[in-house]
């Protein structure tokens, strides 16, 4: 019998109350849900007698680590079992069987505070005597940059929220855990469970194998570093294999690394080398997750379509394969030429995320983004005209960022085609500033007159309080498209006028309740939403009963700055 | 087309469609799901909806329903499309009709997934 290894994988964002930026313009339904569209809808126009079933399509994303680490564990010698949700009580108790360990992936856990309420929650669920394998992004950039790239912060020091994981405060259910520090992580991952098998699971015993953080008496022990065998086309998700399948997006990777050298992004540290898949590999991908009767896929790094010979190859591919596939992922938009979008479009691209960052071209040079407004415009519009939906994401607040160019930034996306078939998103995130990112370096800090850390900084011209309690609000009153991460915004039910009806009404409740507005205003804004949401004629109910009250509305949740977490620069984006 | 096998065709299809319906929207009963319920109330969502016509053709065992056609069809009132005008539809298209007329492949296709 294969012993038993139970993946973790959680997604805290799931977790309504996890601070994040976004929040603070979040209307939230009375169950606590987001107010898509979707929800609102379902809301509005029950089926049957029990209540509409609403969901955070976004925020219940599954993170593909947990899929992956299953089959690569099944696929060396082990039986696995993946728990993307703590509080699911079949989870720990799965084949009736005590486990060999527990692997942690932390792809979304951002910070120490998180990662610690996680431990306590698998302890306890696991029980005391099971060994826990933590590995993932947040700890190999926790080991990348060191306790010591933490301290001495003095704007640090009234945020113990923001402590370095491998210090010597760490809480006890933290050093009970075995940490694999690496870029990929999952041979390291087979090395610690051969031990463990042996019975060699004490610090002492593993202090010979590579790439490990571990508690000893000493303190925080590191092994020696090695790479790993790491061959993308090989090491993929074996979809036939998993136990259980995504509710919808099925996330699959593509690459890892960036070509780019991006000011503001750490990727240049965290993955210093691009490795890219081939197609045939992808495709090979693609033809067992076609096999499980998935509909659609998402490439969820962030060079999947980095160039246009890869995307058009890979848009030829996924076109030609007859697998019927709709599929997601990010993309140049200053990229697309001529032909693409249509090409992008007919083989089944239903929503392209694109890092814009700024409308100002200024800003975009300091960040070395090396695009300009124009390109980026001509492509975004290009793809909406042929049915590709696009979420445009932008950072506020990189050094030079003044009224001007904030202003510049809300005219690109007023300024883009709102009557297409594809619809534009938006999504706006403070900038911050990551350990290991060019711009933290100590020369182009002096050069920028740029202090602080991660969510807690300031510039020249603007500081990160500045962003969240004054540009936030005035880019989100500004913008006229609909701002994304409620999920679920998008239909195929909407001509273009309505789905714009729609956006402006929410966003009025969103800015009534920024403002404090009266009762009877909110009322009136909620009756012209409801009457675009409505399928069938019907007086509108008091706001409340479909609404969570004011003091979870806009206006009344605004996150500090202290709460920020220390997530990647691309995570999300 | 007799009459017969027409209205055998639309409480086939009918089924199918509530069937399917239930399958992709989280917490809904099929028998809630009336011809005149919208469809958008239950696929409002794009990738849901695409997910839906997925598992509609798996039931009635064809490819390629034309959904997002029929859609852009009634791109200014596709938000009052019904489970009923869905049926009709279906009715009409050519490999639905064949199948209808054919070995009933798609009666029991339907009928073999009402116990879930």
């Amino acid at each position: 019998m294969r012993p038993l290894v139970v993946v973790i994988a959680p997604n805290p964002f799931e977790d309504a109350e996890a601070p994040a930026y976004e929040a603070d313009f979040w209307i939230r339904t009375r169950s606590g849900h987001l107010a898509s569209f979707s929800n609102l809808v379902r809301l509005f126009n029950p089926v049957g007698g029990s209540e509409p079933r609403l969901s955070n399509p976004v925020r219940t994303a599954h993170p593909l680590a947990g899929y992956y680490l299953e089959s690569f564990l099944k696929t060396h010698g082990y039986d696995a079992h993946s728990v993307f949700r703590l509080d699911d009580d079949g989870a720990w108790a799965a084949h009736g069987t005590k486990p060999l360990a527990v692997a942690l992936s932390t792809t979304f856990i951002t910070t120490v505070a998180e990662l610690t309420r996680t431990m306590r929650r698998v302890r306890s669920g696991v029980g005391p005597d099971v060994p826990i394998i933590v590995g993932g992004q947040f700890i190999w950039k926790q080991h990348l940059f060191g306790p010591d790239r933490f301290a001495g912060r003095a704007e640090l020091e009234s945020a113990p929220e923001l402590a370095h994981l491998f210090g010597p405060w760490a809480d006890r259910v933290l050093r009970d855990a075995i940490y694999v520090a690496n870029e990929f992580g999952e041979h390291t991952l087979l090395h610690v469970l051969e031990s463990i098998r042996r019975g060699d699971d004490t610090p002492a015993a593993l202090s010979d194998l590579e790439n490990l953080v571990l508690w000893t008496e000493r303190g925080w022990t590191t092994t020696r570093s090695a790479p790993e065998p790491i061959d993308l086309d090989r090491d993929f998700t074996r979809w036939d294999i998993v136990d259980e399948m995504p509710a919808t997006m099925v996330p699959v990777r593509t690459s890892v690394g960036c070509p780019h050298r991006c000011e503001f992004c750490d990727f240049v540290a965290v993955h210093p080398r691009l490795r890219l898949r081939s197609v045939s590999s992808i495709m090979d991908e693609l033809r067992l997750i076609s096999a499980r009767g998935a509909t659609s896929i998402g490439f969820m790094d962030d060079n999947a379509l980095s160039s246009a010979g890869r995307t058009r190859a890979l848009a030829r591919g996924i076109g030609e394969s007859g697998l019927g596939l709709r599929w997601a992922g990010y993309l140049r938009a200053d990229r697309i030429a001529d032909g693409d979008a249509a090409l992008l479009a007919s083989s089944g691209l239903t929503y392209a995320w694109c890092g814009i960052e700024s409308g100002d071209p200024t800003i975009l040079r300091m960040m070395r983004k090396q695009s300009v407004p124009e390109a980026a415009q001509r492509g975004i519009d290009s793809l909406t005209a042929a049915g590709v939906h696009v979420l445009a994401t932008f950072v506020l607040g990189f050094p030079g960022e003044t009224q001007a160019s904030v202003d510049a930034t809300i005219s690109f996306l007023n300024g883009l085609r709102h009557d297409a078939p594809g619809r534009v998103e938006y999504s706006v995130f403070p900038f911050h500033l990551f350990p290991g990112s060019p711009v933290d370096r100590p020369e182009r800090r002096r050069e920028l007159g740029l202090t602080g850390l991660l969510g807690d900084w300031r510039h020249a011209t603007m500081s990160a309080e500045e962003v969240r309690a004054r540009w936030a609000p005035y880019f989100f009153r500004g913008v006229d498209a609909s701002y994304a991460y409620y999920g679920g915004d998008n239909s195929s039910f909407w001509s273009a006028r309505r789905r714009g009806e729609a956006v402006l009404r929410r966003k009025s409740i969103t800015v009534a309740f920024l403002d404090g507005a009266r009762d009877d205003v909110v009322q009136e804004r909620f009756a012209a939403l409801y009457d675009t949401l409505r399928l069938a004629h019907g007086e509108a109910p008091d706001w409340r009963e479909h609404l969570a009250p004011r003091e979870l509305q806009p206006g009344n949740r605004m996150t500090s700055s202290k709460e920020s977490s220390q997530g990647s620069a691309s995570g999300g984006r | 087309m007799t009459p017969r096998m027409r209205v055998l065709d639309a409480r086939t299809l009918l089924d199918a469609a509530r069937q399917s319906l239930a399958t992709v929207s989280d917490g809904v009963d099929a028998s809630a799901v009336q011809p005149e319920t919208p469809l958008a109330a239950l696929i409002f969502d794009s990738l849901v909806a695409v997910n839906f016509i997925a598992t509609l053709e798996t039931a009635l065992g064809i490819e390629d329903l034309p959904f997002e056609r029929w859609l852009s069809e009634h791109s200014e009132r596709a938000e009052a499309l019904t489970v009923g005008s869905l049926v009709d539809w279906l009715g009409t298209l050519p490999e639905i009709t064949a199948l209808a007329v054919g070995d009933g492949r798609a009666r029991a296709m339907a009928g073999s997934s009402r116990g879930g």
